[in-house]
């Protein structure tokens, strides 16, 4: 029979570490209070026994104030399950053992309920215990608690096995997984009655009088008054730079392979007999998009989400928080909101889901409704095509040209944190004014953890970060990209009156488009890129081209060159870019809000607030300038 | 003496008394940690904001002036 596990603990212990050990699946984790906001179900076995584990949100106390913690409670309280793993954190030991006996407190009372769980306790990070002179007498702890304990290090992976170990042993001992039978196991179901302060007292010895000094001093410089602001500036720009420039090589091999593939591909269609107009729908439709998403989007995604993850598991996102604090508790909104800010950077849904940790229902919905004017991750491509183009075109006119290419991608960089912190501006105008008009009130109180830092691991970062996110993102993009290169195949080739259906949408689009810096293809393109930012550009390019099909580009200089050939200038690339950072969230954003808030009226003010935003701002740029 | 924990500086450390955050805080803070008889170090301070960080517990949690306000100790030597 499978025995059931729950991982309970305070939040940032590494429970979802200990559960991806566990089950060899991979929960997003990082090094922040909140990272795991739902619960996830994962199997393993060892010793002939199977065991099904639930990672439960991290919580830090059993009076719940949250959605997260009232989740974990009814979990511990009403769910059937066999062991009861808490995780506590070896740095902080007394606060995992204050958790632990309220555990024990509740489930008492649940002893009709169904049987009674065994208890475990597993003290997690031991490594970093040690290395700050912490040290811990197990044996104590197992003494006075009456429970198995257990240290572990769930990054290393040791003493996993002897957590597994462990599990299949009692597993083992209670045959019948019965409520009160405890048949040659030495051990209480429960822990006894104990005092979390006096029994850590007795447990926990500190070696170093000044273990925290090195994290101290780093606190010190990356929270500084002007030091702090440098630091996060820099490292936008220097993620910024890298991704920028490593992508463009591994980009355009990506494009030559697949345009080389494309005609092949066509012939070999041929071949067997499809008929053209199959052939012309599905490769120069279908596959041509797809293409032109995955090698525009897939080299700055792999390089962009490893060195973000990097910045996550070392512990820099709460910093950034506690710095940007000032400025939301000026807009009456939570300082977490900075953290839910930086998940929008990868993907809004993302972002929207992670304001749970967001404890106040107002501040919440302020950060779920300003979330999408961070630009995700799909709206990078499109940014970056837009400062290339103002490149070009101011270069040209004030006589720079940007032959180096050292100079020009640290330019593009330095340009898109602009408009990066640009999006930081808009976001906290739009909270202050949310809160004065739709969500009038005073900023509740909030507790913000400020985690160690942890030396981040670059192979498991790597492997995290292409294999969950890139690769989910993309998998995402090219589920909406390939019907979406259908419909807009459909749309270029079907013709009424002469004229094909894209061009009277984008006529009919026009006069909004023009008063916005735009037309009414750029228009148009938005609003067909509602289910997936991506495609935005490539049906600028198709409709401009008027050929029906996309064309394949063989460089961004084509690119420049047809733009401008359709009266673009420096003006339109601005106002594009002011749209691409401020328009609707995309559909599944939409789809995430409105599950989150429950609330269609929400979810409209969450696409209108953005939208009105960009529709203003890029009216303001056409008229002044 | 009885202060407020937000005129604690950087490095010093103090005692809680009581708690007089209203009680929504007052619950969440005393899961941290911030109970009566509780030790506390300020870790960090924002020179000009008004955010500072303190060691309890073992943990680091950032709280805002108005909140820390509320938590009255006695400073520690």
């Amino acid at each position: 029979m499978t025995r059931r596990v729950a991982l309970m603990g305070n939040p940032n212990v590494g429970k979802s570490t200990i559960f991806n050990g566990l089950t060899r699946l991979r929960q997003h984790t990082g090094n922040w209070a909140g990272v795991t906001v739902s619960c996830a179900v994962g199997q393993f076995s060892y010793g002939g026994q199977d065991f099904s584990a639930v990672d439960l949100p991290g919580i830090y106390s059993f009076d719940t104030r949250s959605a997260e913690e009232e989740l974990t409670k009814d979990f511990i309280l009403n769910e059937d399950y066999d062991f009861l793993l808490v995780v506590c954190d070896a740095t902080c030991l007394e606060r995992g053992l204050y958790l632990l006996s309220q555990a024990a407190g509740l489930l008492e009372h649940r002893e009709e309920a169904g049987p009674m769980p065994q208890a475990v306790l597993c003290v997690n990070l031991c490594d970093e215990a040690e290395k700050k002179g912490i040290r811990i007498d197990f044996k104590a702890l197992e003494r006075s608690l009456g429970i198995p304990v257990t240290p572990c290090c769930g990054r290393t992976a040791k003493g996993l096995l002897t957590l597994k170990k462990l599990l299949a042993s009692l597993a083992a001992s209670c045959p019948c997984a019965c409520a009160s039978c405890s048949l040659g196991s030495p051990y209480r179901r429960l822990p006894s009655a104990f005092s979390p302060k006096d029994l850590a007292a007795q447990a926990v010895t500190y070696t170093k009088e000044h273990y925290r000094k090195r994290e101290e001093r780093l606190d010190r410089i990356l929270t500084g008054p002007f030091t702090g602001t440098a630091v996060m500036v820099l490292l936008l720009l220097g993620i910024f730079w890298l991704t920028i420039t490593g992508a463009n090589y591994p980009s355009s091999m990506l494009w030559d392979l697949f345009f080389s593939l494309e005609p092949r591909l066509a012939e070999a269609a041929l071949s067997i007999g499809l008929p053209q107009w199959f052939i012309d729908m599905a490769v120069f439709g279908v596959y041509r998009v797809v293409a032109w998403i995955v090698s525009v989007m897939l080299p700055p995604m792999a390089i962009f989400f490893p060195l973000f993850t990097l910045l996550e598991d070392l512990g820099y996102l709460p910093r950034a928080a506690f710095n940007m604090d000032g400025a939301f508790h000026k807009c009456s909104a939570c300082g977490k909101q900075c953290l839910t800010m930086a998940m929008g950077l990868g993907c809004n849904a993302a972002g929207v889901v992670g304001c749970r940790i967001i404890d106040s229902p107002r501040e919440r919905l302020i950060a779920i409704l300003t979330n999408s004017l961070m630009p995700c991750n799909g709206r990078f491509p499109l940014l970056l095509t837009m400062i290339a183009l103002l490149g070009a075109g101011g270069g040209v006119w004030a006589g720079l040209p940007m032959e180096n290419p050292v100079l020009s991608s640290l330019l593009t960089a330095l340009v898109l944190t602009l408009f990066i912190l640009a999006a930081i501006l808009a976001t906290l105008g739009a909270s202050f004014l949310l809160s004065r008009t739709l969500l009038k009130g005073v900023p509740s109180s909030f507790t913000l953890e400020l985690p160690p830092y942890r030396r981040p691991q670059p192979g498991k970062v790597i492997v995290r970060s292409i294999f969950d996110r890139t690769l989910f993102v993309l998998g995402r993009a090219v589920a909406v990209a390939a019907p979406a290169g259908l419909v807009i195949w459909l749309l270029a080739n079907l013709t009424v009156g002469g004229e094909s259906l894209l061009m009277h949408i984008a006529g009919f689009l026009d006069p909004l488009g023009t008063l916005m810096g735009l037309d009414g293809i750029i228009l148009m393109a938005f609003i067909l890129g509602f289910p997936a930012n991506e495609i935005v550009l490539p049906i600028i390019l198709m409709a401009y081209l008027q050929s029906g099909v996309l064309a394949p580009m063989d460089d961004k200089t084509a690119i420049l060159s047809l733009l401008s050939a359709n009266g673009w200038t420096v003006k339109t690339a601005v106002c594009m870019a002011i749209f691409s950072l401020f328009h609707w969230p995309c559909s599944t954003t939409c789809l995430t809000i409105k599950k989150e808030t429950g609330s269609l009226k929400w979810t409209a003010v969450s696409i209108l607030l953005p939208t009105g935003i960009g529709v203003l701002l890029c009216i303001l740029v056409n008229l002044v300038f | 003496m009885v202060l407020p924990l937000s005129s604690i500086n950087t490095g010093g450390s103090a005692k809680i008394l009581a708690l007089a955050n209203p009680p929504l805080m007052a619950g969440r803070l005393s899961d941290l940690g911030f109970e009566p008889e509780e030790a506390v170090t300020c870790v960090l301070r924002k020179r000009k904001g008004n955010i500072a960080a303190y060691l309890v517990r073992g943990a680091v949690i950032a709280l805002r002036e108005e909140d820390s306000r509320m938590i009255l100790v006695e400073a520690l030597s």
